[in-house]
Formats: C-alpha cells, structure tokens, sequence
C-alpha cells in the first residue's frame, strides 16, 4: 500500500505500508519501484514480520 | 515368568500376571497412564496375561498405539451417551483415526446442540468412571446376543468374521460393543473431549447401502493440547482454498455450469497467466519446443494408444458409439499421442533428440459430481504438459532434467518442503491393467529406483499407481486436511512409442525406438493454485499477487498524484490500483 498526502505530493515521495513490515516510512518513488521491480524479477518470498 | 522391558531392565514374576499388574508393580504413575502395551512387538490390551519370556513395552498417550487405544475408548463412551440419548440408534463402526476418532450411528444426523448434548453425556460417563471388562463369546452366542440387542449391524459384522476368530466384546456399565480392543482399564482416565462434527457416511462406504449419520471427535490427556488442537482446526479452515480462494474472489462455481468446472475470475485468472507465462518462459531456456494441439480427438486415435481400453469411465465421449455410421470423438484426457504425432510429422535421426515437446495443455477427465471438490478435483484443468522423446542412453540425463525443472518450480514458489516423492509402480496382480510385461515393469521401474537414488532423493514406493504405460515419479502434497494428491509428475513410458510406430534413425543408419518421458512442471495450474493458497492463506509472493500495489491518496486533493503514482508503477510492469474513497486513513 502506498499512502500519499501533502507531503509525499511536495517531495515526490511514497508512504509504505506493506504486509511483511508494516509501516515503512516515506520513500523515494523511483526507489520504491526499482526495490518492488526486483521483488517481482527475482520472484522474492518475503517473510511476514508482522501480524495485521 | 520373566519379561524384558524397553530400556533393557528384567522383571522376574513367580506366576502368569495381566500387563497392567505388570505396569502397576513398575510404578503407579506408569499404570494411571498406561493405555495399551507392546507384548513382543505386537500390541495388545493392557488386560492380556503374560506367562513365559518376552519383551515388554507400557505405551502411554504418548505413542502413537496408546494414543489410538485412549481414543477407541472415547469413541466407545459416545456410543454409550449416543444409546443413553437416543436408544433407537443402531451402532455401526467406530474406530480410531489419526486425529481422533469417529462412529457411525444409523440414526438421523446430529446437529451442533445434539453434539454438545452428547459432549455432556460422555463427560457423565467418564465421571461415573465405569471399569471396561474384556469378555469373549463363541460365534453362535455373539450372534444372538448381538440379536437380542437389536444392533443388526453388529451381527453382520461377526457374521463377517473368519470362523476361527475370537469374537470379544468390551462392557462398560450399561453398554457393551463388539470389539478386538484394545482399550483402556476404565473411562475415568479419558480426560479431554470434542465432538467437532457430524457427516454422512455409507454403511461399508458403499453408495448402495444405507446413508449412515458419522460423528467425528478427538480426545487429548490435556485441555490445554486440546485447546491447540482446536485452534489448529480453526485455522485450517481459514486456509481452506474452497473457503478463502472464494472469498478472495479468485474462483467460482455455478450449478448450472456444473461441478468440478470452476470459473477462474479476474484474480484468479490473473495468477494463473502469471504462472502460465514464467513456465512456458523457463521451458523454452530449457530446450522445450511448444505444440498446440487439439483438444478432442476421433476414438481411433484413443484406441491406438489403448486409452480406448484403459480409460474409457474417466473420458467424455461425444457421439453414439453403438452407431456404425457415426463419428466417435473423445474430449482428451492426456495430451500424449497428440505430441506424437507432432513428432511423427519428418523422420528423426538420433541426432534430433532428445525431442522435448512442452504444452499448456486443458484436459477433460469425467468423475462422479460427488467427487468434485474446490479446485483440486476437477472435470476440466490445465496443465504444464510435456513429452521429452530420448534415445535409450539419454533416459537418465533427461530425467534427471525434468526432475530439476520441477524442483526449481517447487523452490520458487516455496513449496519445496511440503511435498513428498512416491515411485509408482504397476500392480503385478492386476496385469491386464497395464501394457507390457513382468520384465519391462521390473527393469524400468528398477532404473527409476536407480535414478532416484543417485539424485539423492528420499522416496517411498506405492504398487498400483503406475500409468498404464510406465512407472511415475509423483511429487505429492499435503492439503491442510492431510489430503495427499499429486503435484507434479515424470513417468517413463516404455511401450506408446511402439503403439504408435515411433522411431529414429540410429548412427548405423538402422530403425530405432526411443523412450517416453511424459513430465509435468508445475503440475496442473488449478491444483498448484489451491496449495498456493492454502500454504500462503491468500498472502501470495508478490510476483503472484494479482494487485501487487494499491495507491491510497489521504482526500481527494492528492487523487492526481496518486493518478501519477500508478501510472508510473504501471509504466514499470506492476499491478497497481487507486483507491480514491476519501475516507480516513488509519
């Protein structure tokens, strides 16, 4: 999930909510998509750190 | 008397004593948790008498026998509080099982109320804490008591029994069953129990008999292991892919369609494309040519490769077949003579194979609607077919091939620990079942034992499972029922080649046959896709997830951005959504 407000419109960023960890901060958008670009490349299972 | 126990100590007796004197002469705490012994290796009731030399080993609740007798017993307090509640009840089977245990009733079934009313009567029995007393009766006798008794099935059972066999009984208080044990010394000791469901089930389980009423419950020594338990099953049904897959929106059911023809939805369909793609993909890096072929077929081209012979209940056929003047097609249940005849279009020479020829392939198998169940049977599915054409010498190396694609699909989609492997053979009793001969079943399937072995593979083997033209190697899987199906598939075939005059030439220039290997990758896209979802409870890798982000602006101020946002994700190939409702954002 990516959550986007004032701030993440004026720095061109994303907030990451993901199912493994959780909140994960504000990331860059170009950042956050080569790292889930390489999830889905490598096929990557990743391990649940957190419960909903 | 003189008996040797499990850790090596010796205990001398003056006279011939019961098992459970034994235990009690050991220690007190060792007979309060005494359910069954191992007398010589073999288990028998606690009430068995011992004279002369032998090895002796107490079983408690701990191992699997004792856990089995601790249950016998409790399935035999619910027929006591099944009598007590409903005494019109005729008593059935109700033995143990690896969960726990069951008992058929010919009664009407019992809803949740009804079962937890009998929870209260069981608890009442094991509180009076009756003894159980082992008797024996001849034959004649057992039937008339049995009679008397009014429990028909119970007479049918002996009736059944061999004529030289101890027919024993085991009465506890007001109830008395038929039964070869064994069970514990008293009801008292039985500490947790749950009746967890009631089901049909037919007498013998044959279709034509009566529809009797099955209550399946489980006992544990401690509440607490009970509690877990229960809550394992809770969370099995969460997982329950024909539960969660549903509900997640990835297929669906329609009567008027028919069972076992499910509907992949948008998610579902999504997965299975995903999947599709990376499969055919990593086929072709390793040397599969593809073929599309049809997916029904004149019966002539099923009676050359004996499927006509071996398989004809499983197959749907279109046309009347008692019309000479008719055409008979079949919906295809495999794909293999399809591919060969691929194969057949130009002369091959030794230097053409090994021939690796990979489909996604639907296939059509007609089963009873009974039997359809959620994605995992079904009449129509897909799968990752293949037919790799080797010389004799290139058998192993193409094998070991296959084996390797399926592990690499297995470890990438994180399966690799769930499954087990099983060399299926033929069934030597049963040879009109099978092509070929003793000789070739025994050589073939002892090179796949060799295969196996070098591969370092841990197998277990199973008569009767074999295909009709060959050994298997089944990957199979565990459902979170614990119902075992198989995932993924490499046979040996050593004798459709011949059926179909398949050949190529050797170096000396001469006619040669060549072996067959039918493989699946992933098995069949359906199957895989419920153990995916039962294995992950829906939470796929992302690379499977059908919606793999989801674009949440905060109010509608920021819907552009978000707009923004997912087109550059979709710009870079992921599956992305907004979600612009505007409602606040935890």
């Amino acid at each position: 999930m990516l959550v986007v407000g004032q701030k993440e419109e004026e720095e061109g960023k994303v907030s990451v909510r993901s199912r493994y960890l959780g909140d994960e901060g504000m990331k860059d958008l170009n950042e956050f998509i080569d790292a889930i670009c390489r999830e889905i490349r490598t096929k990557e299972i990743r391990k649940i750190e957190v419960t909903e | 008397m003189k008996i040797t126990l499990k850790d090596g100590s010796v205990k001398e007796y003056a006279e011939a004593m019961r098992i459970i004197d034994i235990a009690k002469d050991i220690s007190e705490g060792l007979a309060r948790n005494a359910c069954a012994a191992e007398l010589d290796g073999k288990v028998v009731d606690l009430r068995t008498v011992v004279d002369g030399e032998h090895a002796l080993n107490i079983l408690t609740f701990n191992d699997e026998a004792g856990k089995a007798a601790y249950r016998h017993t409790t399935s035999h307090v619910l027929a006591q509080a099944v009598k007590r509640l409903y005494p019109e009840a005729k008593l059935a089977i109700g033995p143990s099982i690896d969960t726990g245990f069951y008992y058929d009733f010919d009664c009407p079934p019992f809803d949740r109320e009804a079962l937890d009313a009998l929870e209260k009567e069981m608890k009442k029995i094991i509180k009076e804490g009756e003894e159980l007393e082992y008797f024996t009766m001849p034959r004649e006798e057992a039937i008339k008591f049995m009679e008397e008794k009014e429990e028909p099935y119970k007479v049918e059972l002996i009736k059944d029994l061999p004529e030289d066999s101890v027919i024993s009984f085991y009465r506890q208080g007001d109830f008395t069953d038929l039964c070869a044990g064994p069970h514990l010394m008293s009801t008292k000791g039985i500490k947790a129990i749950k009746l967890i469901s009631s089901s049909g089930a037919y007498w013998r389980g044959n279709e034509k008999n009566k529809m009797l009423t099955r209550v399946y419950g489980t006992a544990y020594t401690k509440n607490a292991d009970l509690d877990a338990y229960l809550e394992h099953l809770e969370d099995i049904k969460k997982r329950d892919h024909n539960k969660l897959g549903r509900e997640m929106e990835l297929f669906a059911t329609v009567d008027v369609i028919g069972q076992g023809l499910p509907l992949l939805m948008p998610k579902g369909a999504k997965i299975i494309q995903t999947m599709q793609r990376w499969i055919e993909d990593e086929e072709e890096k390793r040397g599969y040519m593809r073929t599309k072929t049809p997916l029904m077929a004149k019966k002539d081209l099923y009676v050359i490769s004996d499927h006509w012979n071996h398989y004809k209940e499983g197959m749907f056929v279109l046309g009347d077949e008692n019309d000479p003047n008719a055409e008979v097609f079949a919906l295809r249940p495999m794909t293999c003579p399809f591919q060969y005849y691929v194969y057949k279009q130009s002369q091959k020479s030794y230097r053409d194979l090994p021939c690796r020829y990979g489909e996604t392939s639907t296939l059509f198998r007609n089963e009873d609607s009974g039997e359809m169940h959620g994605l995992t049977r079904v009449r129509q599915f897909t799968i990752s077919e293949g037919h790799l054409v080797v010389t004799p010498e290139q058998i192993e190396e193409e094998f070991y091939g296959c084996v390797d694609l399926a592990k690499y699909c297995l470890t990438t989609l994180g399966l690799q620990d769930d499954v087990t492997y099983r060399l299926s053979k033929w069934d030597p009793n049963n040879k009109e079942k099978y092509l070929g001969d003793a000789e070739q079943w025994d050589k073939t399937q002892q090179r796949m034992r060799e295969i196996l072995t070098h591969l370092g593979i841990d197998f277990t083997e199973e008569e009767g499972e074999a295909a009709f033209y060959g050994p298997k190697l089944d990957i199979q899987a565990k459902n979170v029922y614990g119902k075992e199906d198989t995932m993924i598939t490499i046979q040996l075939d050593f004798a459709l080649a011949e059926r179909f005059d398949m050949f190529y030439i050797d170096a000396n220039g001469e006619k040669k046959r060549p072996f067959i290997i039918h493989r699946t990758s992933i098995g069949c896209y359906e199957r895989t896709l419920a153990w995916l979802i039962e294995k992950y409870a829906g939470q796929f890798p992302t690379w499977l997830c059908p919606e793999q982000v989801r674009v949440l602006p905060i109010s509608e101020k920021y819907n552009d951005y978000a707009q923004k946002v997912k087109a550059a994700l979709s710009e870079n190939g992921i599956l992305a959504t907004t979600d612009e409702r505007s409602e606040k954002i935890g």
